[in-house]
């Protein structure tokens, strides 16, 4: 794919170069040989316009502004895709990580267009999936309730934070996005009232600049906030926890796209400014360690989250995808021992996203959202500790009915980046760990972020917003609840048995494919 | 803008650019000096008459007026360019008639395919 994005980006050189050249060669023939030349010289007239339009008068299309007239033919394939897929090719279900129908949602959401879709829906309704429950008695929407939650109330934390839209934008931090992709985000957070979280990158440089909430994440190498051995600054930390904009602490522990494994940022994509943000050196591939330093057990680490309470005064929550359940169960003791919680904590499904991690980790560790989430909910209940803190997920979660599906599975709040990186434009290259996005948005090559208009693009991280939120009301009213609160496990068809064997009681524990149709359509607990 | 404004331009370059895509094709003297003068007589004549008409045509038909007006600009181009390489403004002691002809269509080809740029096939979306 490098290769191939390469020789693409070779050949739109020299045919942005030979267009404007073949006018003039047209010419030249068309008043010297035959006048027939005029025709080439009147078609590559209007070419070179329309090239020069493409690359530096319109910003609503980065890969035009990068490619030019050669990157037309994608939209021209793109617009007789469907029929050529329908008859030739793969369906619109079959691409992973998100497949056509999934994107196709979310660029209308972000665009503004009609997001309504026809004749029926194209899942395949005899997998296993989750599915949402309406009632039989919708509300209407007058009866609907704001949304707000409140992050450290449970201990009384003075630097409290309270969101009021359930969604916030996972980390991705400078280094894994472009500036111009950081600044988009943050400008359209800005806009439409939700968090971003700064990733692990170091100083959220260009996070800040747009004024937006933030929830700096603290990774296990600490970038930005380090020691030279890689322990916590407490001093750094507090000093940048004193900044305005940054409302809430977020320690990650482990990622669902590479659990066990630290954070890589590939040689690549390390600028002169990268390396200085972070500390690090050029021409290396950055892996953060696999642990954090000062956490080996059960109890250093809730220690340890104490810590950068009492050093930032703010809301401090932890990231992990969830791996032996029996290894949160002891964290979970340990915090009711030393009486001293997160504020939240935030699920990462193992079907999370990221810029670059090994194939055999984004692939085969970690439990997926689903079942992490619904087992974390169990442990807390179990454990008598769910109103200590406030749950969050992540995970593939860019569609409101999977959103609200997860928060009825216990998440009081939802994290999405590649959802986000869609909205602006993200056409599922694959090639964030290349530093050749084609769309500017996980490359720090000049000739390709250029293509990144960061007003037009934060425009659609808001009317992305506006249209998830729209959806959410339309999903509650129709399930019957009139806030997010009320969501509970029975609104989703197949929740019950998402509990890992290792945490649920028998009683709990029912594979899906065990249960008979009419039990699971029925919301039989077996 | 307003669409009556646009059916209007559509309507004034159909009358142009389909009057003169007939006068070529019925043989007119005067076109035919003029693409002697080209080298392209007589194939290029009925090649060049057969885009007007059907310019003028797609013109007329409302749903394809952007792609009508796309072709209308291009032969008007075209004719500009062998006004300015070969014939001059002036053909055959018409005052200029002719250029203003191609220019007023120019004028009015333009607004009608910017307003209606979204309707072009395959390139319609990203403009």
């Amino acid at each position: 794919m490098a290769a191939m994005s390469i020789q693409l980006d070779r050949v739109s050189r020299i045919v942005n170069t030979a267009l404007p050249s073949s006018v003039l060669v047209f010419g030249a023939l068309g008043s010297n040989v035959s006048f027939y030349f005029h025709f080439g010289t009147v078609t590559t007239l209007l070419l070179s316009l329309l090239n020069l339009y493409y690359r530096h008068g319109q910003r609503d299309h980065a890969l035009l502004r990068n490619f030019g007239l050669l990157a037309q033919a994608r939209y021209i394939v793109e617009s007789v895709g469907p029929e050529l897929r329908q008859y030739l090719f793969a369906s619109d279900l079959s691409e992973k990580p998100f497949n056509r129908a999934e994107r196709a949602e979310v660029y209308r959401k972000a665009k503004g267009t009609d997001s309504t879709a026809a004749f029926g829906s194209q899942k395949d309704f005899d997998d296993s999936s989750v599915r949402l429950l309406h009632s039989a008695y919708p509300l209407d929407h007058e009866e609907l309730e704001p949304y707000e939650l409140r992050f450290g109330e449970e201990r009384g934390c003075a630097s409290s934070y309270t969101i009021d839209k359930p969604i916030a934008i996972s980390a991705m931090s400078y280094g894994a996005l472009s500036a111009p992709a950081v600044r988009s985000l943050a400008r359209g957070a800005k806009r439409a009232g939700i968090p971003m979280n700064t990733g692990e990158g170091g100083y959220p440089k260009y996070h800040l600049m747009e004024g937006c909430d933030l929830i700096f994440q603290m990774g296990t190498a600490k970038f930005g906030v380090r020691n030279d051995d890689g322990s916590l600054d407490d001093s750094k930390l507090a000093e940048l926890a004193q900044k305005p904009e940054v409302k809430m602490i977020e320690i990650k522990f482990s990622q669902g796209a590479k659990p066990g494994k630290g954070g890589l940022l590939p040689k690549e994509k390390i600028t002169d400014e990268i390396a200085e943000l972070r500390n690090v050196r050029k021409g290396h591939d950055v892996i953060s360690p696999a642990h954090h330093k000062e956490c080996r057990d059960a109890s250093s680490t809730v220690s340890f989250i104490r810590r950068v309470q009492e050093v930032s005064g703010l809301p401090v929550g932890m990231k992990l995808c969830l791996g032996r359940p029996g290894e949160f169960t002891e964290l979970v003791r340990e915090m009711k021992r030393q009486d001293s919680f997160p504020d939240y904590v935030s699920v990462d499904g193992a079907e999370g996203g990221t810029g670059a991690a090994p194939r055999s980790f984004m692939d085969d560790v970690g439990m997926p959202l689903e079942r992490g989430l619904a087992t974390v909910q169990s442990i807390l209940q179990d454990e008598k500790v769910r109103a200590r803190l406030k749950l969050l997920a992540a995970g593939k979660l860019i569609n409101p009915a999977r959103q609200i599906a997860a928060m009825a599975q216990g998440a009081q709040a939802v994290y999405s980046a590649r959802g986000f990186l869609l909205a602006l434009g993200c056409i599922q290259a694959l090639q964030c760990n290349a530093n050749t996005c084609p769309v500017g948005l996980t490359t720090h090559d000049p000739e390709l972020t250029r293509g990144v208009d960061i007003d037009q693009k934060s425009q659609r991280v808001e009317r992305y917003v506006a249209a998830l939120m729209k959806e959410h009301e339309e999903l509650l009213a129709s399930l019957g609840c009139r806030n997010h609160a009320e969501l509970r496990p029975e609104h989703v068809w197949g929740a019950l048995s998402l509990v890992a064997p290792e945490v649920a009681s028998p009683a709990q524990i029912v594979p899906l494919n065990r249960i008979s149709q009419p039990a699971r359509e029925m919301g039989v607990r077996a | 803008m307003n669409s009556k404004i646009i059916w209007t331009c559509q309507a004034i370059a159909a009358c142009i650019i389909g009057g003169a895509g007939l006068l070529k094709f019925m043989g007119n003297p005067t076109d035919q000096l003029l693409f002697a003068e080209l080298g392209m007589e007589p194939f290029g004549r009925y090649l060049i008459a057969s885009l007007e008409v059907i310019a003028a045509a797609l013109l007329a038909s409302g749903i394809f007026a952007a792609p009508g007006a796309l072709l209308a600009i291009g032969t008007m181009l075209g004719a500009i360019i062998a006004h300015a390489t070969v014939l001059g403004a002036e053909v055959q002691g018409d005052g200029g008639l002719h250029l203003v002809l191609l220019v007023t269509l120019l004028l009015v080809s333009g607004p009608v395919l910017f307003v209606r740029r979204r309707e072009l096939p395959l390139v319609g979306s990203t403009l």
